[in-house]
């Protein structure tokens, strides 16, 4: 096997951390892929099998050569390129084009296209809404706007019309109002506007990552098991991520609710908009395939939630030095000698085998993507 | 509802409502005090309940059985001598218990546990070590009156010796229930695979511990964890090593003993194979069984090999072939039939239906696969060869048929893959994507 190990457990960076893939094959889930050779490159790190101390760092023919691989996991891969895997967006957006394809079984390749559907119609409304608030700022009539739905090319006509005319009272080119609606609107789209009827994705992860940390702390302050002390852990590593999350987002929707100085101050403000939207995709990468794991082990009862402890911590999105510098490597050192105590022999690499049973319990959490 | 007639009318009707009902009622039927629950509608219903999994409350008979409940089988799978408990004498233990313990200790630990969420763990294992050595009393007491005076032993137990040997065994599980359930949250949960080095060293000081107070516990507790167990016979190993301050002849005749009922369970869960695939119409719930029987024999490997002991090896001998009938009897008999039903239902015009049938059809490739991973150590790998030859290439034949557009002819291909791919591994599925892809004119 040629994979390089990484000793410490908290990486300085995002981008030294990777971006979560959702493959199937149990012994490289939620494996972490970045750019290597000054980009020109990519390398996944994954968590040592059976549960070794640290991370390997390898490249694809290693894991290949090392691991039988899911054809899901197979074709996935050839999606992951450096322009994909730079931020999670690209990721995400070759996961659900596989899922799509019936190559994760035909509940995940449903959810696939549900979400892919969601998603286009969400960012027409957000679109729009986006639209009558700045008619609202501007004083114009939003009701003619909605002649024959939000989606029609009447109702876009219009739009683009009554935009004209906010842009005269913003004092904003027409042409350039029309495109950064437009970029602000497929920008904002993955959290939502704070005034939406309903959340965008992101937002609505961050929920969910609230719902997470409360059940399972509560789970482990009852427990006395020596395994729950990785799931403390890992309440509190979901705690500081909610923490800097909710940073993050105030500072998007102060940002986007005063529409008239982001539109007049573009250059300047969008940059911020975006750089923040950014580090929400970073914060919560990964965390929706652990909030899966654990909802659906909270389901089960006890068992599965002693179980699935050694999972959570081991595919844990730890917060990067750069933006939290409160985690002890030590902590993490000695946790780690925890569940290496508990990890399943079963799922040793050298056995090289494909365990189906784990592989469409995954394909079961992929059926609930986001 | 007391009426006996209509809990016989819910007993059946049990089998056909839907999960959602099944929960409603299961929940409604514990809330009764636990000497008026209908014992045979929860007979009935416990297969489905089994499978659901719904968070239960922790009430003070559940409290009661926890360190023992690893040992129950239902009344109809029940075997005697092998060290079994039947869920019949949950009921007369729990009445001996709750009517012999003082009723203001059964009233303080029962609002105790009321008050406690069923994952609490820690408080749940605080409340049953002031419960269970108290209760074990409490039997071990009345077998002892039972033995000194028949008639009234009788009265309480029956004629049945077995009756009366269960009773002793929860007894003398209960005595030493605080050490069980320590070890239970300290271990993975079960099936628990293989031992790691660091619970090896924990039951080897917990084994020690107990042989410094009495040698019969420590057949006691390796029995009760060995139902956790996948591969007992780690724990026979763990047995073998530990120093329990004893002769080598006593030391060997408790790990045979224990041997012996491990084995005789094993053997017990082989004959009903067929059994659940009959009830549940569960091939994979029975292969994976049968999966895990296999790997529970080949763990005994290395102590029967020390032992050569013919007894065992004949009933080990003799489980194996069990298995190996019922895969080529059962699951192979019906494979063709049953996938072929499956594929045509799959590409039924509802997505919904569509998906539910390609989703039974992949539960059945795992059956088969289950099958091949056995089949060498129960004698049938030729037969599961051939057979998962012979579908594979009814699916490769059926993925390239041309229907509708290209996107439903896709899709059909990458879901016949999906079934070689459970059958077979992720190579031949890639192989056949390509071949199929080429074959409607594109490489990709």
């Amino acid at each position: 096997m040629d994979a390089n190990l990484e000793s410490e457990y908290i990486p300085k960076t995002f981008a030294e951390r990777g971006v979560a893939v959702p493959f199937t094959t149990p012994m490289v889930v939620q494996a972490r892929v970045r750019l290597s050779d000054g980009g020109m490159a990519i390398e996944f790190t994954l968590p040592a099998f059976s549960g070794g101390r640290g991370r390997y760092v390898m490249h694809w023919s290693s894991i290949a050569s090392t691991v039988t691989l899911t054809m899901h996991d197979r074709t996935l891969y050839k999606y992951l390129t450096a322009e994909t895997v730079k931020a999670p967006p690209g990721v995400r957006t070759a996961a659900l084009h596989v899922a799509l394809k019936g190559m994760a079984g035909p509940k995940a390749a449903r959810r696939a296209r549900e979400v892919l559907g969601n998603e286009a119609q969400y960012r027409v409304l957000t679109n729009f809404i986006l639209v009558q608030r700045l008619m609202e700022i501007a004083r114009v009539d939003t009701a003619r706007i909605l002649t024959g739905g939000i989606d029609s090319e009447e109702s876009q006509r219009l739009a683009k019309k009554a935009l004209g005319e906010v842009a005269g009272v913003l004092s904003v080119p027409p042409t350039d109002l029309y495109s950064r609606v437009e970029v602000l609107s497929s920008m904002i789209t993955p959290v939502g506007l704070p005034w939406a009827p309903g959340p965008g994705r992101l937002r609505a992860l961050v929920v969910e990552l609230e719902s997470f940390h409360d059940s399972l702390k509560s789970w482990t302050d009852g427990s006395m098991a020596e395994i729950a002390s990785l799931g403390t852990f890992c309440a509190d590593v979901a705690a500081i991520t909610l923490e800097l999350l909710r940073e993050t987002l105030a500072g998007i929707d102060a940002q986007v609710s005063d529409l008239r100085a982001l539109m007049r101050e573009w250059d300047q403000r969008v940059k911020q908009v975006h750089r923040r939207l950014a580090r929400m995709e970073w914060l919560l990468d990964g965390w929706g395939h652990i909030i899966h794991l654990w909802s659906d082990a909270n389901e089960k009862g006890d068992d599965a939630r002693l179980e699935v402890m050694v999972d959570l911590f081991r595919l844990l999105p730890i917060v990067p030095k750069k933006e939290y510098q409160g985690i002890a490597e030590q902590t993490v050192a000695e946790l780690d000698t925890v569940q290496r105590r508990w990890v399943r022999p079963n799922q040793d690499w050298r056995a090289g085998r494909l365990d189906f049973e784990a592989v469409r319990q995954i394909e079961s959490l992929k059926a609930r993507v986001r | 509802m007391t009426d006996g007639r209509d809990w016989n009318v819910v007993a059946k009707a049990s089998a056909n409502i839907s999960d959602a009902k099944l929960l409603q009622v299961f929940s409604l039927i514990n809330k009764l005090p636990p000497d008026e629950r209908p014992h045979d509608v929860l007979d009935a219903m416990r297969p489905r309940i089994c499978q659901l999994k719904p968070p239960r409350p922790i009430t003070l008979q559940r409290l009661l059985f926890l360190p023992v409940e690893d040992l129950f089988d239902p009344p109809e799978l029940y075997r005697r001598r092998i060290g079994r408990l039947s869920r019949w004498s949950i009921r007369p233990c729990w009445k001996l218990v709750s009517d012999r313990l003082d009723a203001g200790l059964l009233g303080t630990l029962g609002s105790r546990i009321a008050s406690v969420g069923p994952s609490d763990t820690r408080a749940i294992n605080r409340i049953g070590e002031l419960f269970w050595p108290r209760a074990s009393d409490v039997l071990l007491r009345a077998i002892e009156t039972g033995r000194t005076d028949w008639n009234a032993g009788k009265k309480l137990f029956g004629r049945d010796e077995d009756t009366w040997r269960q009773v002793e065994d929860i007894g003398m599980i209960l005595a030493i229930g605080p050490e069980i359930e320590a070890c239970k949250a300290r271990l993975p949960p079960k099936p628990i695979g293989n031992v790691s080095q660091g619970h090896r060293d924990m039951l080897k000081d917990t084994l020690e511990d107990l042989a410094r107070h009495d040698l019969g516990k420590v057949k006691t507790f390796i029995l009760v964890l060995a139902a956790r167990l996948l591969r007992p016979g780690e724990l026979l190993t763990v047995l073998d090593e530990v120093r329990l301050g004893c002769p080598v002849p006593e030391h060997d005749g408790i790990v045979r003993d224990v041997e012996v009922k491990v084995v005789s369970n094993l053997t017990r869960q082989a004959q009903v194979l067929q059994r659940i695939t009959e009830q549940d119409h569960d091939s994979h719930r029975a292969t994976t069984l049968a999966k895990q029987l296999v790997e529970g024999f080949a763990s005994l490997q290395e102590t029967l090999k020390n032992r050569a002991d013919p007894e065992i090896a004949e009933g080990v001998r003799r489980a194996r072939g069990e298995i190996g009938r019922f895969i080529t009897d059962t699951v192979l008999e019906a494979a063709e039939e049953t996938m072929k039903t499956m594929l045509e239902s799959s590409d039924a015009p509802q997505r919904g239906a569509t998906d539910t049938r390609q989703d039974a059809a992949e539960t059945y490739a795992l059956s088969l696969r289950n099958c091949a991973q056995i089949s060498r150590h129960v004698g049938v790998e030729r037969e599961v060869r051939k057979k998962i030859d012979d579908i594979r290439a009814v699916l490769e034949h059926d993925g390239t048929q041309p229907i509708g557009d290209r996107e439903e002819q896709e899709h059909r291909l990458i879901s016949r893959a999906r079934l070689v791919e459970l059958m077979t591994g992720p190579d031949e599925a890639i192989r056949m994507i390509e071949a199929g892809l080429r074959r409607m004119g594109d490489g990709s």
